[in-house]
């Protein structure tokens, strides 16, 4: 029965949106508007010689590749994890399960240090590197290390569920066409699982972008080397260079503005498909 | 008249829910209104509690007109479709819930709120499964649980949203009988919703058919059933089953016998 | 004839995965872990207790609780209206509500910072003002706990809004017809039904309000001991070579964190249990 309801009965409209609407304003579009107003007083020459600036140029390079870098990992690894825990039954494996929401759990400065410590000559994965004289802790490398760990569970809390909900039948059903393994897996169980764990990179990509607390401890933070561009917004707070502070600020809105439309509509499209 | 409709018009965006739907329902009937899904039959009935707001036209209860009362002063007993029992209460906490609420002023004292949810748990034969939860209740219990609970707080119109409509059909065929005899006990205007034209026919004094929002009949099973008012009510009625209407008249000669023997 | 057969990848495929996960999972989540304790105890128990001596670090444990006891209850009371009104209606613009609720999750949280900044800086919106009144909300605690706020908003909503879908609005019209109030519908009826989920976003709410670093150092000032928390702490230690004191901080920390991932196994436990039995009520 079509009940497209226009107004509900349910008593506490008023009230809801009146409270929902002044909070939002208050925490986020006032704050919001404030940023992006002080920024628009920039002029475009002044604005466009800001955004230029070698150093600056050089830290939205670091940060996307690393951020790309990252994603393309956990689109790999993500998906080894999620099919594991989806489609096995094994000893520990409530315990494995727990531990992929660990990175959302654990505050970024613990978990910061903590990979710097691993991946330092002195630690244990920095140790065994060193024989081959190859330093990550304060190279690129080091920065897609923090974002693989941080963007772990947008990808593999995205596509368990994907997977855990696939029709065994259709699996079946290739196989009884004759189909082998890898050709039910290539053409039949993975384009099914492809929307799930792209929307999960792209919301890693997403978060790995604006990543600064794991990432510093990790990174030499070298300017036009290693600098990541959220610390480079910090720099120039330091330096009262505000106007600096609020056009990159203002740039990684309008990129996280995008990246969160692109995000919405995989998802809502991911929710089309399944159901 | 207990209740009327008068001219009552809905529309959901540009989908007419209801066209010009008028409806006088006498006190103590139990009216069935039947129709096709999508119809506009759970519309009525939501009108009738409140839960919706016609876009024009009139509801009267005892020539009040109610139509900007609130919900919760129309005193309706409505029975949801999936029933809509209050899952973490028991079958005692759920009857209560009604007489619980209450302004402390007209709220009864514990001791009558007791013996009120007591009665109808007997009524509608649960007297075992006070402390049950609603997920441990089949779901023919679950409908007279609800059934129950709208009956608590004494309505002065007893609304039922597809009853049976999700019940397998052996205990449909059941239940349907028993309202029927529970009516009798309990002479409360009762309307219900339905798309089963056994169901209709079995049940109620008088059948309401409605179709694209449109009311196309009214009157009682015999009447609907052998002067049909158009070709979509003969042909809507077509396939139902002669005896159901003679059921119903032999349903209430049951009803003397089954008390005797205690039921 | 083809034998029938149940789909199973080849077994030097299930073992490569398995190796691989090992592997990755051991880089990634055992050896932080165990370097953190390790770290933090290598110098003996009494060391580390000494770590919680320290002035600094105790201001900085008082900082983040009374950040998280603020934080944590107004985001919980505005999260469940929020819910409320994006699941129990439907209005023009609800669409774009729901957008913004996600908003604090995709922007930086470095920007998070700035935006506060540029609202309550010296030469911000209410600076000027703020300042005739002698008022500090940035580089003081106001300004962490605003960034906190911030940052920590959309667990709660985001969690209840798909439970109290699923659940509908059957509830609430049965317990209307009965003669409830709206206070009564929400706290009898509604409440009840959404507890588990509420308590997860409120979980989630605090780790992520005891764990934020990015936009809680942006409007910090790092004051020693007035407006720095715990992983602001952590940072300034770990920036003067105090590296044992550093991972004693960030163990207790991180046994918070492993106390928040059991306790979300376990809701959500409870959640899937709520859902099935809504499931069977639905089909009989």
């Amino acid at each position: 029965m079509p009940l497209r309801m226009k107004k509900s009965k349910i008593p506490g409209f008023g009230l809801s949106l009146g409270l929902s609407l002044s909070y939002m304003s208050f925490l986020i579009l006032i704050p919001i508007s404030a940023l992006i107003i002080y920024a628009a007083k920039i002029s475009p020459e002044e604005y466009f010689n800001i955004i230029t600036d070698a150093r600056v140029i050089s830290a939205f390079k670091v940060s996307f590749i690393s951020a790309i870098a990252a994603a393309m990992l956990n689109f790999v690894f993500g998906f080894i994890l999620a099919w594991i825990l989806a489609k096995y039954d094994f000893f520990g494996k409530k315990i494995v399960d727990a531990c992929i929401d660990l990175p959302f759990a654990i505050p970024t400065a613990v978990a910061g240090i903590s990979l710097a410590m691993v991946f330092s000559p002195k630690g244990f994965i920095g140790s065994f590197l060193s024989l081959f004289n190859v330093s990550l802790e304060y190279s690129r490398v080091g920065i897609v290390v923090a974002l693989v760990f941080i963007g772990l569970p947008f990808v593999v809390r995205t596509v368990q569920p994907v997977i855990e909900e696939l029709d065994n039948s259709v699996e079946e059903a290739a196989a009884s066409l004759g189909a082998n393994y890898f050709q039910i897996f290539f053409k039949v169980i993975f384009p099914s699982v492809l929307p799930a764990l792209i929307t999960g990179a792209a919301m890693a990509f997403s978060r790995g972008l604006g990543e600064y607390g794991s990432v510093i401890f990790i990174s030499s933070n070298m300017p036009y080397e290693s600098e990541i561009v959220p610390l480079l917004i910090i720099k120039k707070l330091m330096q009262f260079d505000y106007v600096g502070a609020s056009a990159i600020g203002a740039t990684m809105l309008v990129i996280a503005f995008i990246m969160l439309f692109i995000t919405n509509y995989l998802q809502s499209r991911m929710i089309k498909e399944r159901s | 008249m207990n209740i009327e409709i008068a001219n009552v018009n809905k529309k959901f965006g540009n989908f007419v829910a209801l066209d010009d739907v008028s409806i006088s329902i006498p006190k103590g009937e139990i009216i069935a209104l039947l129709g096709p899904s999508g119809c506009g039959k759970t519309t009525i009935l939501r009108i009738i509690a409140g839960l919706e707001t016609p876009d024009s036209g009139v509801i009267k209860f005892f020539g009040e007109d109610f139509s900007n009362k609130k919900i919760k002063d129309r005193k309706v007993g409505f029975v949801f479709q999936h029933y809509a029992l209050f899952r973490h209460m028991n079958v005692f906490e759920n009857i209560a819930f009604g007489l619980r609420i209450r302004p402390r002023k007209i709220r009864p004292d514990e001791k009558t709120i007791r013996e009120n949810v007591m009665r109808l748990v007997s009524l509608v034969q649960l007297d075992n499964f006070v402390n049950r939860f609603p997920s441990e209740l089949s779901g023919g219990q679950r409908q007279r649980v609800a059934l129950a609970r709208a009956l608590a707080v004494e309505p002065t119109v007893l609304l039922l949203d597809e009853p049976f409509g999700a019940l397998d059909a052996k205990v449909r065929k059941e239940l349907r009988l028993w309202l029927r005899r529970l009516h009798d006990e309990i002479p409360v205007t009762s309307i219900f919703v339905t798309h089963d034209q056994d169901e209709a026919l079995e049940v109620s004094d008088s059948v309401v058919i409605v179709n694209k929002g449109k009311v196309e009949q009214i009157g009682s099973p015999e009447e609907v059933c052998d002067s049909p008012a158009n070709p979509f009510v003969a042909d809507f009625l077509s396939d139902v089953d002669e005896l159901s209407i003679k059921k119903k008249k032999k349903g209430l000669f049951n009803v003397i016998n089954d008390k005797r023997q205690g039921i | 004839m083809v034998k029938k057969r149940v789909v199973h990848e080849p077994l030097w495929v299930k073992t490569l995965l398995f190796l691989i996960s090992g592997a990755f999972l051991f880089v990634f989540i055992v050896l932080p872990l165990v370097t953190i304790f390790r770290e933090a105890f290598k110098s003996g128990i009494a060391v580390y207790m000494e770590t919680f001596s320290d002035p600094g670090v105790m201001s900085a444990i008082k900082l983040s609780l009374l950040t998280v006891l603020i934080c944590v209850p107004i985001n919980t009371f505005f999260g469940v209206f929020i819910a409320w009104l994006l699941t129990k209606y439907r209005f023009p613009g609800r669409k774009v509500l729901i957008t913004i609720i996600d908003l604090p999750f995709s922007i930086s949280p470095v920007i998070a910072g700035l935006l506060f900044i540029f609202l309550f800086g010296s030469f911000g919106w209410f600076g000027a003002w703020l300042m005739e009144y002698d008022i500090r909300i940035v580089f003081a605690v106001p300004g962490i706990v605003l960034a906190t706020l911030f940052v920590s908003f959309p667990f709660v909503a985001r969690e209840l809004m798909p439970l109290m879908r699923e659940l509908g609005k059957d509830d609430e019209e049965a317990a209307l017809t009965l003669g409830a109030s709206g206070f009564q519908i929400f706290w009898k009826v509604t409440l009840p039904n959404i507890k588990w989920g509420l308590l997860y976003g409120i979980i989630l709410t605090n780790a992520r309000a005891l764990g934020e670093f990015g936009a809680v150092s942006v409007v910090s000032g790092f004051v020693r001991g007035v407006t720095t928390t715990m992983p602001l702490y952590i940072d300034i230690l770990y920036g003067e070579y105090m590296f044992r004191a550093a991972f004693a901080l960030a163990s207790l920390m991180t046994f918070l964190a492993l106390v928040t991932i059991i306790a979300k196994a376990v809701l959500e436990y409870y959640i899937a249990a709520q859902r099935k039995s809504m499931e069977v009520k639905i089909q009989s």
